[in-house]
């Protein structure tokens, strides 16, 4: 039986800079989505992310392994939850796939 | 360059070292999460909206209309509003005006066409029909005694020992219908798009 032959794995990037406006507010940063007119509210580590993810395209696991001593302690599974919120980014325009 | 360049230009920086500094002091203690905040402007650009109504939910032809709750999107926060896209598509059952029980069963409760849409499911309804037959079918098995649902009609072709006959019954047919609310005509009206109408 012949295994199935992966593609290249998804990256996904932050969509440029000029099209969300960012207020931080303690340690709530708030991001106004120019395009779509909506205003997201994200904790520390969305922030870092995305900021992250602006300078490096990253992979689902790739996040995840940034993110996987956090996730073990709340009992989850860190690529799991790490693909669901890049597609949830994306849905909100915040991200993009490359 | 610009003032906004350069606000803009702040923020980033801001950020940059915000996570920075997040690294070195660890404040990095939770899974990303994002919360959108729902802005009229953002549902207003979708016009294509409707409201679950109890009220003026039958068309002119007295039938209740139920809106598919799969074939559609939530809106809004109350939990009655529901977004048909662009264009506006969804899937409609328009109930009919009958007596529908929850079991093929004289004895099984009836149910209202409201329960039938905020419910789903199965249910039945005694349809009639008709069936005649010729003088080959009145011998044999065609003239038994007719059930407490039938009616039997036969007569004879004049000057000839043909008969004819028909029997007029009822029978149980048996509906599905999936889980939705009720919605009025009058707004579908004003909607052009792509609205599958089921009749039951």
């Amino acid at each position: 039986m012949t295994q199935p032959v992966k593609g290249p794995a998804l990256r996904w990037r932050s969509v440029p800079a000029e099209t969300i406006r960012w207020v931080v507010w303690e340690d709530t940063h708030i991001a106004y989505h120019r395009p779509s007119g909506m205003t997201h509210f994200l904790n520390d580590s969305s922030r870092l992310l995305i900021d992250d993810l602006r300078n490096t395209p990253m992979t689902a696991e790739q996040v995840a392994a940034r993110f996987s001593d956090i996730a073990a302690e709340h009992g989850e599974d860190a690529v799991e939850e790490a693909t669901a919120l890049l597609e949830r980014f994306e849905e909100l325009g915040i991200v993009e796939q490359v | 360059m610009s003032s906004k360049d350069r606000t803009d230009q702040k923020e980033t920086k801001r950020g940059t070292n915000y996570s920075r500094r997040s690294l070195l002091t660890g404040a990095v203690r939770a899974m990303p999460a994002v919360l959108t905040l729902q802005s009229g402007a953002a549902l207003a650009r979708s016009s294509n909206l409707i409201s679950a109504s109890p009220r003026d939910h039958k068309d002119r032809y007295g039938r209740t209309l139920c809106l598919d709750l799969r074939s559609v999107d939530p809106a809004g926060r109350s939990g009655r509003v529901y977004d048909l896209g662009h264009p506006a598509s969804g899937r409609l059952t328009a109930i009919r005006d009958r007596e529908f029980r929850v079991a093929p069963d004289d004895r099984a409760a009836v149910v209202s066409e409201a329960r039938m849409c905020h419910e789903g499911g199965t249910y039945y309804y005694r349809a009639r029909r008709y069936r005649h037959w010729s003088t080959q079918e009145i011998e044999g098995d065609a003239l038994q005694e007719t059930s407490d649902n039938a009616q039997q009609f036969t007569g004879a072709v004049s000057g000839s020992s043909d008969y004819w006959g028909g029997r007029r019954d009822r029978y149980w047919k048996r509906v599905q219908i999936r889980r939705g609310v009720l919605v009025s005509a009058t707004a579908l009206s004003s909607f052009s798009g792509n609205i599958t109408v089921t009749d039951l």
